[in-house]
């Protein structure tokens, strides 16, 4: 019964919280100075001020502000976002739905393996902590922690896509695929998949260093514990301990970090897929900021913020089917 | 136990749902837009593919609404003006190279004694690329259709006619002017507005698009126009957004048969992406923006270069009166701009301050033209005036010392700044100006420095600030600045750019816009824009362009810092024929105009078969196989290894 | 963008200062108004006294007062006309490190060396700057939350869980380019999306420090609210705010520079994350330029580096769970 309330309220939560970010998400873009439509054409020979009265028109730009809110409302519910500005005729939600799996393949993966390749060095770390791999790998881990991602990725681009020094020039310097080859089956999957190794590489080593000091902490929080002390009496072998007694319970807290780094998936790779072109919804939010393109940005907006609502939803129900303590709370 | 079974079911469950949805949704929208999954194929071995590449993305390619720069090249390929450019931006000729398919659609115009009245005859050997034959009636109905829905940039060529224009036979079509005019005579390719087909506009006019899905809501201006119906030797078979546009041949093409089985433009995200692409062979042309990648693409093998200059350019625009301007008509004084750039003398003292061939040189690295008048190098023959000897002004920091001191304007205390004389509307003000730079265009921001410190030596204080383009646009209509910088785009024909400067085009009051920045208004001005529009004489109307170019030159409401360049790279042993417009040095795919000759004139080089495409870069199949099977193996050992261990509990 | 909140949460509070260092016995003033500040400062000594033995905060620290020397010494330390393009000391574009350049040159032949050693004053200043605003509005918040309770607990940590699901980045990006470019806006900007975390952390202490003995006995004996934050919920929150800040001041300082990367930092100011955008917008990057790509890079990770440090020790000394490391 607790449960079933726990999860209800939950979710109710979580709506009046997608609501806020709408509502949000509204003023927000329609504060900003200046005029699209004005933006959009000056410079070019179509700029006058009856182009500018028009496209103003066309764009809705000319209701009054509450009637645009409405309209606004009404359409976010019913998942009709408009066409582009700057695309015209293109719908929101298929340039959207065109960039969502090139971003999704990247993040996806990258987080996985940053995930648990940054908590098997905090596990292995913290229990040997004070050894040489404990020392070394926090070292790498904090070194690696501490630096911008995108600096990162145009050493790793200047390295291994133009091949600088030593360093072979192995990989495309961009995109999602090779265009213009026809590959089908594991041709094109190859073809993917070398275009994603550079911009994965360098989101794997930037962001385990963040996962493999938390599990680390963790565990060896979880590792004083008396249970453990109890454990190794009875004559528990060591391996066991870790693995059938610390971690579990060491996962705990570090599962939500784990999860909530999840929902900000979409954010997450906007400079990563800036840096090596790679034609995502990062790529595509810089863009639409750039050239002013409200319908697009309140969609990208509403994506990115639903994204993390719904981790944290799924976060904090996971976490109370899996932690008795918040259950009961 | 129970935990980490929850705890990896539920990570797999979530990753699983979201990536099949986003997997889904991919797979759902991309077969919407294009109906097909992909570029074409090069294991098709006969068919030979130009690829070639920008970082500009199109905003529309439907010529109702799209107004950038890299549209027009798909309509080159597959729309006809009716007067063509030539490489030299003048009226083309048929050219008995291309069978005199090259030209615009018109071959005699006829122009009544008052120049009210013009007849053109059409040809009629065209056809459409759905069979249709290509009419009078078709020319009818685009301009027609341009002038009544207000087509972003078609209709200000039509804006002269006055009524319908009419197509009383196949091949002839028929218009007044409101005013006589000398710009439909033909002397110069004045209407840059590309025909379109009246069976399948006419049908969006009825909200229906061809070739679209149903559900579209469908308008003339909303239609996406792909696939594209056109009259040149290539039409636009597919557009897949933010990633590239693919052209097939037109079937019913008359002419001579190009080279080229199909053209494809690819849309990268940055210089160097492009690059890359020339030297591994993903693209065979491509255009770059920055010099340092230029400069590297120079020496990379196998890569041709060319540095040519493109009608546009980059001004310091300055505020010559938007406070203090009298009112009329729709226009009223407003803003706050320094009562000093009302005079023209100071206007002039910072143009001479400024030295455009230092600024090339640096900002540039020498690739593009010092700037000075409206219209650029780069245009109709005959049209550009240049300041030569004693019409020069500067670049002489002495010169413009010299104007500012003669005028009265001194730095009495000292300072290092000069004050405004006795007897000016605020004396003894110091010329201390806000400049605003734009952080949109890394060029604008790296002439701040210095423009900023001439400025300073001749006793002009600046207060530079970088701005996003929309804040600026609000700052120009309120007329809240001094110094400002920006660029145009200029037509090759100069009647457009010249009439963004009459008295009319200020911004009128504190919000809205106007195409005269520099809020300059001079009557003289005015009255020889009008004469030259209705001039028949081509000599006499240049003389008169000459004029208004001076006048412009020497009032100095504007300081132009150069012409930009256009930089081209393409792979040598791939295709050949490009023809650069303008000659010698310009765009080697012909921008501007109609029919572009040189998609009839690419060929590949001997001894390639032209159209490799890429080769593919990086880690091949086989290897990944392993690398993936690897992985699982190591993913499998560690998970049973620490089952085992689970399963042998005390 | 990694998610600003990266460490556990406290869940009791600092300590009582039995487990530091023992000290000197502190001399007891005769004045009782001065006793709080003389016990104050005798724990400060014993924090510093622990603190020294930390190797990594010493590390930390070492380095953050060499690069606020740098800051505060550039002038003495490099040519500042360096920094614009005009000057006659700059030398051939784009040239790799020489013996007069030993970082080499940018686009307009400017020093590296010069452009960095500036840089380090932009950079820290906004890192600096935009925590002091996020610190002061999150505490603020969690302070009034925690401690007031009831429904304007409930309002603020809504709000403040509301600003948390909105993504750092994309929001960062959209009030940067909306507005214009300036440092202050950045400070502003940053200052504005990083409160959250800081709120919830100050909120939970705060809530475990109300219900300690003494606090409760001040409120028995009649102490107003402002006493009792100031006196004694303020000081005990005060030091986990500070170890809290100086980790924020690392995030800062990279979100100013992913800001600056993406352009939409001040174009006209030299900061690391500048030097960066132009570098990569120019095409360093295709042509191999990579001595104009290292260091600005490199200063970022060691800053940063440093401060995380230094915060890591603070917060094992401040919290008597995580000392056993």
């Amino acid at each position: 019964m607790g449960t079933r309330r726990y999860i209800v309220s939950k979710v109710l939560q979580a709506m009046l919280t997608l609501a806020f970010v709408m509502v949000f998400n509204f003023f927000l873009f329609r504060v900003i100075p200046g005029d699209p439509a004005a933006l959009l054409l000056r410079g070019t020979a179509a700029f006058n001020p009856q182009n500018v009265e028009r496209v103003t028109h066309e764009l809705g730009l000319d209701k009054p502000l509450p009637q645009q809110f409405l309209i606004y409302a009404q359409d976010t519910l019913t998942l009709n976002f408009g066409d582009s500005f700057f695309l015209k005729g293109q719908d929101v939600k298929q340039v959207i739905g065109e960039r969502i799996w090139p971003t999704m393949l990247l993040v996806a993966t990258s987080t996985l393996a940053s995930a648990a390749l940054g908590l098997l060095i905090g596990i292995y770390g913290g229990w040997r902590h004070g050894s040489k791999f404990d020392v070394g790998s926090q070292g790498f881990t904090l070194f690696v922690y501490s630096m911008p991602e995108f600096w990162f990725g145009i050493l790793v681009l200047m390295a291994f896509a133009g091949g600088i020094g030593p360093f072979p020039s192995l990989f495309p310097a961009g995109g999602y695929a090779t265009p213009g080859a026809d590959l089908s089956g594991l041709g094109h999957a190859a073809d993917v998949l070398n275009h994603l190794a550079l911009p994965w590489f360098v989101l794997v080593v930037a962001y385990m260093g963040e996962y493999s000091l938390i599990m680390r902490n963790s565990l060896i929080d979880v590792m004083n514990d008396d249970f453990v002390m109890t454990a190794r009496a009875k004559g528990v072998r060591e391996k066991q301990i870790l693995w059938r007694h610390v971690v579990p319970n060491a996962l705990l807290p570090t599962f939500t970090v784990v999860l909530l780094s999840l929902g900000f998936i979409f954010g997450g790779a906007i400079t990563i897929e800036y840096v090596f072109s790679y034609p995502g919804l990062g790529l595509l939010t810089v863009q639409a900021i750039d050239s002013k393109d409200f319908p697009l940005l309140q969609g990208l907006f509403l994506l990115f913020s639903a994204a993390v609502i719904i981790a944290n939803l799924v976060a904090d129900i996971l976490y109370s089917q899996l932690d008795p303590r918040v259950r009961a709370a | 136990m129970k935990q980490p079974k929850v705890f990896r079911l539920g990570i797999a469950l979530m990753l699983a749902a979201a990536f099949v949805s986003a997997a889904l949704a991919q797979v759902a929208y991309a077969q919407e837009t294009t109906g097909a999954t992909g570029a074409t194929s090069q294991s098709n071995d006969q068919k030979v593919v130009f690829t070639w590449a920008q970082t500009a993305e199109p905003d529309s390619v439907n010529p109702m609404t799209g107004y950038s720069a890299i549209e027009f090249y798909f309509w080159t390929a597959s729309l006809h003006l009716l007067v063509d450019f030539g490489t030299d931006f003048g009226s083309e000729q048929p050219d008995p190279k291309f069978d005199g398919f090259n030209s615009g659609l018109v071959t005699d115009i006829q122009v009544s004694d008052d120049s009210m009245h013009f007849t053109y005859t059409i040809r009629d050997d065209l056809f459409w690329s759905d069979g249709e034959p290509l009419t009078a009636d078709d020319v009818a109905y685009t301009l027609n259709l341009y002038k009544n829905n207000h087509a972003y940039l078609p209709s200000t060529y039509t804006s002269l006619i006055d009524g319908e224009v009419t197509a009383p036979d196949a091949t002839h079509v028929e218009f007044s002017t409101t005013e006589p005019t000398g710009l439909y005579n033909g002397d110069s390719p004045y209407i840059y507005a590309y025909i379109l087909p009246k069976h399948i506009f006419e049908q969006t006019e009825q909200g229906v698009c061809p070739g679209q899905p149903e559900t579209e809501r469908c308008t003339p201006k909303a239609y996406s126009y792909v696939p594209q119906v056109g009259s040149g030797p290539f039409v636009m078979a597919e557009y897949k957004v933010g990633e590239f546009v693919r052209m097939e041949r037109n079937p019913y093409w008359p002419g001579p048969k190009p080279a080229i089985d199909e053209i494809i433009y690819r849309i990268y995200k940055n210089d160097d992406a492009i690059a890359t692409a020339l030297q591994t062979g993903e693209i065979d042309l491509g255009y770059v923006t920055t010099p340092n990648i230029f400069n590297t693409l120079k020496n990379a093998d196998n890569v041709d270069t060319m540095v040519g200059s493109i009608p546009s350019f980059s001004e310091i625009a300055m505020n010559s009166g938007s406070a203090y301007e009298k009112a009329e008509g729709a226009f009223v004084p407003h803003g706050d701009g320094h009562p000093a750039l009302a005079d023209p003398v100071v206007r002039r003292a910072i143009r001479m301050a400024i030295d455009s061939d230092a600024l090339n040189k640096q900002v540039l690295l020498g690739y593009g033209v010092p700037g000075d008048t409206l219209v650029p190098p780069v245009s109709v023959a005959g049209a550009r005036w240049e300041p030569t000897g004693a019409d020069k002004l500067g670049p002489s920091i002495d010169g413009a010392k010299q104007l500012l001191e003669d005028a009265g304007y001194v730095d009495s205390d000292g300072d290092g700044i000069r004050e405004m004389p006795a007897g000016s509307p605020d004396p003894g003000r110091p010329l201390d100006f806000r400049y605003f730079v734009r952080t949109a265009e890394q060029t604008s921001v790296d002439a701040a420095p210095f423009v900023s410190e001439w400025l300073q030596e001749i006793g002009i204080k600046t207060e530079v600030t970088a701005v996003n383009s929309a804040k600026l646009t609000d700052i120009i209509n309120a007329g809240d600045y001094e110094l400002s910088s920006w660029g145009w785009y200029p037509d090759p024909d100069p009647a457009s750019i010249l009439s963004y400067f009459t008295c009319d085009q200020r911004p009128p009051d504190g919000s809205t816009y106007g195409n005269n920045d520099g809020y300059y208004c001079n009557p003289e001005y005015d009255k020889l824009y009008q004469e030259q529009l209705g001039q028949t004489d081509a000599n006499a109307r240049w003389d008169i362009v000459h004029q208004m170019q001076k006048i412009f030159y020497e009032d100095s409401p504007y300081a132009i810092m150069w012409y930009d360049p256009v930089f081209s790279a393409w792979r040598s042993d791939r295709f050949t024929g490009y023809i650069p417009q303008p000659q010698p040095n310009g765009d080697p795919l012909e921008g501007w105009g109609g029919i572009s000759e040189v998609w009839l004139s690419i060929h590949p080089v001997s001894g390639s078969s032209g159209g490799v495409g890429a080769e593919t870069k990086g880690i091949s199949p086989a290897v990944w196989a392993i690398l993936a099977a690897v992985i699982v193996l190591l993913v499998a050992v560690f998970v049973i290894r620490r089952r085992r261990a689970a399963d042998e509990d005390v | 963008m990694r998610p600003p909140e990266a460490l556990p949460t406290y869940e009791e509070g600092p300590p009582t200062g039995t487990e530091l260092e023992p000290g000197p016995p502190p001399e007891v003033p005769r004045d009782p108004s001065r006793i709080a500040w003389t016990r104050r400062r005798a724990s400060a000594g014993r924090i510093w006294r622990t603190y020294r033995k930390n190797t990594l905060g010493m590390i930390g620290l070492a380095v953050l007062i060499l690069f606020a020397l740098v800051a505060i010494f550039a002038p003495l330390l490099a040519n500042k006309e360096g920094l614009k393009a005009t000057c006659p000391c700059n030398g051939i574009p784009f040239s790799p490190p020489s013996l007069q350049y030993p970082l080499g040159t940018d686009n307009y032949g400017r020093s590296v060396l010069t452009l960095t050693i500036w840089g380090s004053r932009v950079s820290l200043t906004v890192g600096l700057l935009a925590t002091a605003i996020s610190m002061v509005i999150g505490s603020f918040i969690g302070i009034v939350a925690g401690y007031r309770g009831g429904v304007s607990e409930s309002v603020l940590m809504r709000l403040t869980d509301w600003f948390l699901v909105i993504p750092f980045l994309p929001l960062a990006i959209v009030l940067a380019s909306v507005l214009s470019p300036s440092l202050g806006v950045i400070i502003v900007v940053i200052g504005i999306t990083s409160w959250p975390s800081t709120a919830r952390i100050v909120r939970a202490q705060v809530l475990s420090v109300k219900t300690r003995p003494y606090v409760e006995r001040s409120r028995a004996l009649g102490a107003s609210g402002w006493h009792l934050n100031t006196r004694h919920i303020l000081p005990n929150v005060g030091p986990l705010i500070f170890a809290n800040t100086i980790l924020t001041v690392a995030v800062a300082i990279l979100s100013e520079s992913t800001l600056a990367f993406l352009g939409l930092g001040d174009p006209l100011s030299t900061s690391w994350g500048t030097i960066l955008e132009n570098a990569f917008g120019t095409g360093a990057a295709y042509a191999g330029q990579w001595w104009w790509i290292v260091p600005p890079g490199l200063a970022i990770v060691f800053v940063v580096l440093a401060f995380t440090l230094c915060g890591f020790a603070l917060d094992e000394i401040l919290n008597p769970k995580l000392r056993q490391r």
